[in-house]
C-alpha cells in the first residue's frame, strides 16, 4: 500500500514538473461548505478534506423530496459536465491549493427548478517529523523516533481564505490529536509545533492536526504516522590516523588488519544527546571476561591482540538509567592480524594493558 | 732549470686539490641524495604517497596547476602517480582514504583524510601531486572552491566538529627555489565550530551550514569565506536538514532521509523564507541541477528505491533503482544525469543501513536521459567493485570522479569508451 502511495506520489510529482509548476502540495484539506442557493438542496462532497487535483464525489439531495426522478445537470467552473435523470452525484477533480473549484447543480422537477452551488478551495497541512535521538557526527540520515527519545512534529499549513490571502501560520488555531484523542494542553493558537516527550509506549501511533482560521471559515487537516524504531548499536574502527571509519561498520564477524585497534560503538537512535551521556551504562566483555569499567571508555575500547590467538569475542551491553526500555546487546567476533595475547586498554589514549594476564 | 722541479710540485699540488675538490663534491652529492631519500621516506611514513611539487610553478595565481609529465618528472617523481602507458578508462586516483574533492577551475583537487594535505590530479594524463604539507589530522569532510580554497571538517577531542577554511599559499620564490624543494602551506583559520552539516558554493565561496540552537532545533547560516561569523537565515524547530547551495545561489533544505519516512525539500530565500519544493516523499534525497534547471530526487521505502529526474519541462520517473546521492548532473545538459546504480538492493531499509555503513553496494554507471537509460560502465569488466559516493563530474563532462565508500579511495572514470 505504501509503495502504491509512493508510486502515485512520484507520478504526481513528475506531473507537477511536466506542468512546469515546481511546488504543488499533494494532499490538501478542502475549504468549502454547502452554499446552495436553494434552501431545499444540500450539496456535499467526500472525502471531507480533498487534496489539490484530487478527485472528489459531489452529491446533491433534497431535504423535502426524492430527486431520483428529476433531471439533474452538473456544472464545474460554469461548464456542463453531465446531465440526466437521477444523477445525484458526480466525480469532480478539484484545483490547486488556494484555487476555488465552483460546482453548480441544476435540479429540474415537474414544476420547479432548483439550483445548488458549492465552491471547494483545497488547502494543505504538512506534518514534518523529527526526533532528538542520537546519531553520530557526519551522519546524513534522519534521527528516528525511539521509545526514549523526544519526538517533535511541525505542522506547516497552507490555508488560503476566500479573498485569496494566505493565512499566517502563527494566527491559526491548531488542534493536535494522538490516535484521535485531542491533546488539549498542546493545542491552541499558533501552536504549530508538537513535542512528545518519552517514554513512548506505543510502537506506532497516528498524529493529526486540525488547523483553522480564528473564525473557523478556513480549515485544513494533516495527519501522519509516527513509527518508533528500535535503537541499534554498530561498531566501527577508530583508526589512529584516519579517525572513526563511520562508512564501514564491522559485521558480526570481522577481520582487522592490525594487531591493536580501538573499536568505537554508536548507539543509534537512543534518547540521549551524546553516547557519553551519564545516563548510559556500557558493559564490555572480551572473550566472556568482564572488562572493568575503568578500562573501557564508554563508547570505545582498545584491544591489543599481540600475544594471543588473535581472535576475540567482543560484546557490549548498553542500558540507561532513565530509559528502562533500553537494552542493547551485541557481540562481534573479531580476528586481529598477527594475534598475540588479548589486551584491553581503557581508551585510545592509554597504553594497552592485559586484564586477563594472558600476556607473557 | 731550477724552476722545473718547482713547477712539478705546483702541478702535483694542483692535481691533488682538484681530486680533493671532486671527491668533496661527490661526497656532498651522495650526502644530499641520502638526505633526500630519507625525507621522502619520512614523508611516506607520515601518510603521504605523493611528493611535494617542485619549484615556483606550484600554484600560479592561486589555482593548482599540474605540469605535464615529461621524461624528467617520470624518472624523478617516483612517488608521483605517472603512467607511462595510454591512460586507462578507469583510474584509481588514490588508494588512500580521502575526505573530499572538487574542481578548482578544471583541475581535480582532493584532500587526504589522514593529514588534510591537498593533492591535485590531472585526469587526462593520470598524474597526481601533493601540493600542501600542512598537517590537519583526521579530516572527515572536505570541499574545494573554484579558486583552490579548501574547507576541511574534523572532530576535536571533545567530540565537537571543527571547521577550517583556508587557501593554498606558496612562500615567495627565491633563486634557490628553482633547484630545491619548495613546500606549500594551507593557510587559513578555524571558524564556526559545532556545525551539523555544511555545503559550499565553490564559485562564491559562501558556505551554508546548520548549527544546533538552544531551542532544540537548528539555525541555518550563510557565511563568506573570510567572514568570522555567519549570517543567520532561519531558525528551524527540527534538527535534521541537509543544505544545498546551487551555483546560481539558490539555497535548498531537504530533511535528512530515512526509509519509509516522508521527506520534504524547501527553497530557502536569502531572507530566510521557506517555500515548499518537494513534499511527502518517503526516503527523499535530492540533487538540484546546479543552474536551477531541474532537480533529481529519489525515494526509498521497504526496499523499493526509485529515481525521478525532473526539469522545468519534463518529469521522468526512471526505471533506475538508485538513490539521488549516487547521481550527478551532466554539465551543460539539463536533461542528462549520470548515476551509479547498485546491481542489487536487498535491504528493506537501504538508506538507513547505507548511511550507517552496515551495507555496501556494487555499482554500475548509467547515463539517464529523458527518454533512455544506458549502462555505460560495469566495473566487473575490470574485476572491480565500488560503492559510489560523492560523485562529481569535471566541467568538460568527460570524467566522472567518485569516492568508494568501502575504503574511501578516489576513482575516476572517463565517460566515453
Amino acid at each position: 500500500m505504501r509503495n502504491k502511495i509512493y508510486f502515485i506520489a512520484s507520478i504526481y510529482i513528475a506531473g507537477v514538473f511536466c506542468s512546469g509548476f515546481m511546488a504543488i502540495p499533494l494532499f490538501a484539506q478542502a475549504v468549502g461548505f454547502n452554499d446552495t442557493s436553494s434552501s431545499d438542496l444540500v450539496v456535499s462532497y467526500t472525502p471531507k478534506n480533498p487534496g489539490p487535483r484530487e478527485h472528489i464525489e459531489v452529491t446533491v439531495r433534497s431535504i423535502s423530496a426524492d430527486l431520483s426522478q428529476n433531471t439533474i445537470t452538473w456544472f464545474v467552473k460554469k461548464k456542463k459536465i453531465t446531465s440526466g435523470i437521477g444523477v445525484t452525484s458526480v466525480d469532480v477533480q478539484v484545483g490547486e491549493v488556494g484555487v476555488a473549484t465552483a460546482i453548480d447543480v441544476v435540479v429540474e422537477g415537474k414544476n420547479t427548478t432548483q439550483i445548488g452551488h458549492i465552491a471547494i478551495t483545497p488547502s494543505i497541512v504538512d506534518i514534518l517529523i523529527d526526533s532528538s535521538s542520537y546519531t553520530p557526527p557526519f551522519y546524513f540520515g534522519r534521527a528516528l523516533p525511539s521509545s526514549g527519545a523526544r519526538v517533535r512534529l511541525q505542522a506547516i499549513p497552507y490555508l488560503i481564505d476566500a479573498n485569496g490571502h494566505t493565512l499566517p501560520t502563527n494566527t491559526l488555531v491548531y488542534t493536535w490529536k494522538r490516535n484521535g484523542t485531542v491533546l488539549g494542553s498542546l493545542s491552541g493558537v499558533g501552536k504549530n509545533i508538537l513535542t512528545l516527550n518519552p517514554p513512548h509506549l506505543d510502537t506506532q501511533y497516528t498524529i493529526s492536526v486540525d488547523v483553522s482560521s480564528i473564525d473557523r471559515r478556513t480549515t485544513g487537516t494533516g495527519n501522519t504516522t509516527v513509527s518508533l524504531t528500535d535503537p541499534s548499536v554498530e561498531m566501527y574502527v577508530d583508526n589512529p590516523r584516519l579517525g572513526i571509519l563511520f562508512s564501514s561498520a564491522l559485521g558480526s564477524q570481522a577481520f582487522i588488519g592490525d594487531v591493536e585497534s580501538t573499536l568505537h560503538i554508536v548507539p543509534y537512535f537512543v534518547g540521549v544527546p551524546s553516547p557519553e551521556d551519564r545516563s548510559l551504562e556500557y558493559v564490555w566483555k572480551v572473550n566472556d571476561a568482564l572488562v572493568p569499567p575503568e578500562r573501557a571508555l564508554a563508547d570505545n575500547i582498545t584491544i591489543n591482540a599481540s600475544k594471543s590467538s588473535g581472535e576475540a569475542d567482543v560484546s557490549v551491553a548498553v542500558t540507561s538509567s532513565t530509559d528502562i526500555l533500553l537494552d542493547l546487546r551485541r557481540v562481534w567476533n573479531i580476528i586481529f592480524q598477527n594475534g598475540g595475547a588479548t589486551g584491553v586498554a581503557g581508551s585510545k589514549n592509554t597504553p594497552s594493558i592485559d586484564p586477563f594476564h594472558t600476556a607473557q | 732549470m731550477e724552476t722545473i722541479p718547482h713547477m712539478k710540485t705546483i702541478q702535483m699540488i694542483a692535481i691533488a686539490l682538484v681530486v680533493t675538490l671532486l671527491g668533496g663534491m661527490t661526497g656532498w652529492y651522495v650526502y644530499l641524495k641520502t638526505k633526500q631519500t630519507a625525507i621522502i621516506k619520512t614523508d611516506q611514513l607520515r601518510g603521504s604517497s605523493h611528493t611535494v611539487s617542485q619549484g615556483s610553478n606550484v600554484i600560479p595565481f592561486g589555482v593548482p596547476q599540474i605540469s605535464q609529465p615529461n621524461e624528467n618528472s617520470a624518472t624523478a617523481g617516483a612517488n608521483n602517480h605517472i603512467v607511462t602507458h595510454a591512460p586507462q578508462r578507469l583510474w584509481h586516483i588514490d588508494a588512500q582514504p580521502i575526505a573530499g574533492m572538487g574542481f578548482a577551475s578544471s583541475t581535480l583537487v582532493y584532500v587526504l583524510r589522514a593529514n588534510g594535505n591537498v593533492v591535485v590530479a590531472d585526469l587526462t594524463v593520470q598524474n597526481t601531486r601533493r601540493i600542501t604539507d600542512t598537517l590537519f589530522p583526521k579530516i572527515y569532510d572536505a570541499s574545494i572552491a573554484d579558486d583552490g580554497g579548501v574547507l576541511e571538517r574534523s572532530i576535536d577531542a571533545r567530540g565537537v566538529t571543527t571547521l577550517f577554511v583556508g587557501d593554498i599559499a606558496t612562500t615567495s620564490p627565491t633563486a634557490s627555489d628553482a633547484t630545491t624543494s619548495s613546500q606549500t602551506i594551507l593557510r587559513g583559520s578555524y571558524t564556526t565550530p559545532n556545525t551539523i552539516s555544511v555545503v559550499l558554493n565553490p564559485f562564491t565561496k559562501k558556505f551554508l551550514y546548520t548549527q544546533t540552537n538552544t531551542a532544540g532545533g537548528v539555525d541555518v547560516y550563510i557565511q563568506g569565506w573570510d567572514e568570522v561569523k555567519g549570517t543567520l537565515l532561519a531558525s528551524l524547530p527540527l534538527r535534521g536538514w541537509r543544505p544545498y547551495i546551487a551555483i546560481d545561489g539558490r539555497m535548498f533544505l531537504t530533511q535528512n532521509p530515512a526509509d519509509g519516512v516522508e521527506g520534504y525539500t524547501y527553497l530557502l530565500s536569502p531572507k530566510g523564507v521557506l517555500s515548499t519544493y518537494l513534499r511527502n516523499i518517503p526516503g527523499l534525497m535530492t540533487v538540484p541541477e546546479p543552474f536551477g534547471k531541474g532537480i533529481l530526487y529519489s525515494s526509498s521505502s521497504g526496499g523499493n528505491v526509485s529515481l525521478v529526474v525532473a526539469t522545468s519541462s519534463t518529469g521522468l520517473l526512471t526505471p533506475i533503482s538508485t538513490i539521488a546521492e549516487k547521481c550527478v548532473w551532466a554539465p551543460g545538459k539539463s536533461q542528462t544525469v549520470y548515476c551509479a546504480v547498485p546491481k542489487t538492493i536487498t535491504s528493506t531499509s537501504f538508506v538507513n543501513q547505507w548511511y550507517q555503513g552496515t551495507i555496501h553496494t556494487n555499482d554500475e554507471w548509467w547515463q539517464i536521459d529523458t527518454s533512455t537509460s544506458t549502462r555505460i560502465y560495469d566495473p566487473a569488466h575490470d574485476n572491480n567493485s565500488f560503492d559510489v559516493e560523492r560523485p562529481m563530474i569535471d566541467p568538460s563532462g568527460n570524467y566522472l570522479v567518485f569516492r568508494n565508500r568501502i575504503d574511501q579511495s578516489l576513482w575516476a572514470l572517463r565517460v566515453s569508451q
